[in-house]
């Protein structure tokens, strides 16, 4: 039987579903509208029920998002393992060196993965970006929600700047999720078909010693898992 | 059967009078063999012409050489009649028509007076029963335009014509005010569209329709395009060019190429090209900015309720956006735009509207949109790169693990 390590809490895993269900229908709903002029774009707003209907879904889907960016904030500020959170994700000077090694082991040139404690800076920088990358779509998406109102408010350059901020950095967002989240948790080696922390919350000791040895000697001082 | 006049017929006195000719060519079966043996009918038909305009004139008033015969039955070969012995106006003016060139060229049976007219039973336009009175006009021009054997057929335009908002109202609602073929082309004076005289070429295309649309041809002449033309830039619109020739409808029906669905692509013709353009110095792909800003895309998907080209700009007292008096004037786009959102203040109005970002124009945008596309492209630059990487290290460690 494997030591298995509890990795994310049950909040946290809900709070990873209803964020990427609420990102995955904002992207298609926000980039068939982005590509409204292409054949994909035109069959996607058709398929999305049209015009009006992919601007109802995009918004609804953006109050999940909301809500789920507000829950997060309360509990990484209040709630004991939400603080607990962001002490793991916070940068530390020692990750600068780790990231050399860490490349020499993705290019084969070293053996063993680096040092790293509960998350590796990739991690750490993608939990940033994201906290970022949503606060500023939320940011320039509420501008645009409030639509014909906005145009008292804000000058015209104004709202053309927030749109394309809000275009281009959802864009970016999906981007890094495809190509580098999605690649890391189903295709990098060792993940396929796919990493089920995000369902199950845990891995097992052996993965947690060989992926992240500073966590894993952590949980060994404390006594959580033995030898 | 048919009655051949021989030439040894009994000789009389001189046929001055209607009842004198009338004795042979009130005979219904009364006819001529021409050169291919053809029976050609001459036939009168008395009361028909006893209704005519002409009624009061008498045979030879036209068919002047049988004044001076002197037996019957005349010659059977008379000279046409000249009917602008009298009609010189409409003579003068059918000279230089393009009629005029069948009428005195090979096909002299095919166009005339009469084609139109009708001979013995000549009615004035006037008269409702007359084939050029206004609501039979139409259908007069139609029965040589409209047949597949014309070598001049314009069926498509004449169908189009019927489907228009003046073929509707002028053959099916039987509206005579309705323009019909003549009023556009004139009639007796009927030129090509590409004659310089022609009331259907380019330039005077604006007071041919101004001759019922005179409140328009007014704003018209005030506007941009307007005054292009009356100095001379023949690229600019007159009225066809965005209302359509024979097509033409009324703006408020879908199907009109300048109703809200299309009046975005209506100006985008000359708007969008890039030709006219950079030759006159106007901004460039005033069209596809529209589309991809809110009011085209909703337009797109059929919200008409969106501001579309003359929302904004005007339709015929379309003015240059520098002119102060023009609806998109910085001055006045407040007001402009306040029509349909009454809280756009002064505030709202300072940005581009539907302009390509340009260093020049909007360096914000211009340099935002840069910097992503410099971002996401180095990103994606590098995630692959990583991906790459990660699967050779893979194989390589694999491979040092099993030689090992």
């Amino acid at each position: 039987m494997p030591q298995w390590i509890q990795r994310f809490t049950l909040s946290q895993r809900i709070q990873h579903i209803l964020l990427f269900l609420s990102l995955l229908v904002l992207a298609l709903t926000g980039l068939s509208l982005m590509f409204h002029d292409t054949a994909l774009g035109q069959f996607m707003i058709r398929l999305e029920g049209g015009l009006e209907a992919r601007g109802r879904i995009h918004r609804w889907s953006a109050v999940v998002l909301i809500a789920v960016a507000i829950y997060h904030h309360f509990s990484i500020l209040f709630a004991v393992r939400g603080q607990k959170l962001v002490r793991d994700f916070m940068l530390q000077r020692a990750d600068l060196k780790k990231v050399i090694q860490s490349l020499k082991y993705i290019s084969g040139k070293r053996e063993q993965h680096p040092d790293w404690g509960k998350f590796s800076l990739f991690q750490k920088l993608q939990y940033f970006g994201v906290i970022l990358g949503v606060a500023t779509m939320i940011f320039t998406g509420l501008i645009l929600w409030i639509g014909p109102a906005a145009i008292g408010l804000v000058p015209k350059w104004l709202v053309d700047m927030t749109l394309l901020v809000h275009g281009r950095e959802g864009l970016l967002i999906f981007l890094i999720l495809l190509f580098w989240h999605l690649y890391n948790v189903h295709l990098a080696p060792g993940n396929f078909p796919m990493n089920m922390s995000w369902i199950t919350g845990r891995i097992t000791a052996d993965e947690c010693r060989e992926l992240y040895p500073g966590e894993y000697r952590r949980l060994l001082e404390t006594g959580e898992i033995k030898e | 059967m048919l009655i051949v006049l021989v030439a040894s017929a009994t000789p009389t006195v001189a046929a001055n009078q209607v009842a004198d000719c009338q004795k042979c060519h009130a005979n219904p079966n009364l006819a001529r063999l021409d050169s291919s043996g053809q029976a050609i009918s001459l036939y009168v038909d008395t009361s028909k012409y006893a209704a005519s305009a002409h009624s009061g004139l008498e045979c030879v008033a036209c068919h002047m050489d049988l004044a001076q015969i002197t037996q019957l039955p005349h010659l059977p070969q008379l000279r046409p009649v000249d009917c602008i012995s009298c009609h010189i106006a409409e003579g003068q003016e059918f000279a230089i028509s393009t009629h005029w060139r069948l009428a005195s060229g090979a096909h002299p049976e095919k166009m005339g007076c009469a084609t139109c007219h009708g001979s013995h039973d000549i009615l004035s336009p006037q008269n409702p029963n007359s084939t050029t009175h206004r609501t039979h006009l139409a259908i007069l021009c139609l029965s040589c335009h409209e047949d597949e054997r014309d070598t001049v057929s314009v069926r498509a335009e004449v169908k189009a014509y019927k489907n228009s908002v003046h073929g509707r109202l002028a053959l099916t609602q039987g509206d005579t005010s309705a323009a019909q073929c003549v009023d556009c082309h004139g009639s007796h004076r009927i030129l090509p569209t590409d004659n310089p005289n022609s009331s259907t070429n380019k330039p005077h295309i604006p007071e041919t329709c101004g001759r019922c649309h005179a409140a328009v041809l007014a704003d018209y002449r005030g506007s941009i395009h307007g005054k292009a033309i009356a100095s001379g830039v023949m690229d600019a619109p007159v009225c066809t060019d965005c209302h359509g020739e024979h097509t033409i409808e009324m703006p408020q029906l879908a199907g009109s190429s300048v109703s809200a669905e299309h009046i975005p692509e209506t100006c985008g013709r000359c708007h969008e090209n890039v030709q006219l353009t950079e030759k006159y110095g106007l901004a460039a792909k005033r069209f596809s900015t529209y589309a991809d800003s809110y009011h085209g895309l909703a337009n797109q998907y059929g919200k008409t309720v969106v501001a579309n080209c003359a929302s904004c700009h005007g339709y015929h007292q379309i003015l240059a956006p520098t002119d102060p008096a023009s609806t998109v004037h910085p001055n006045n786009l407040a007001a402009t735009c306040g029509k349909c959102h009454p809280n756009a203040g002064e505030n709202f109005a300072k940005g581009k509207m539907h302009v390509q970002a340009t260093v020049e124009n909007s360096p914000g945008v211009f340099f935002v949109r840069r910097f992503y596309y410099i971002f996401i492209s180095a990103l994606m630059v590098l995630f692959i790169a990583y991906i790459i990487i990660e699967y050779t290290g893979f194989a390589k460690r694999r491979r040092n693990r099993r030689g090992a």
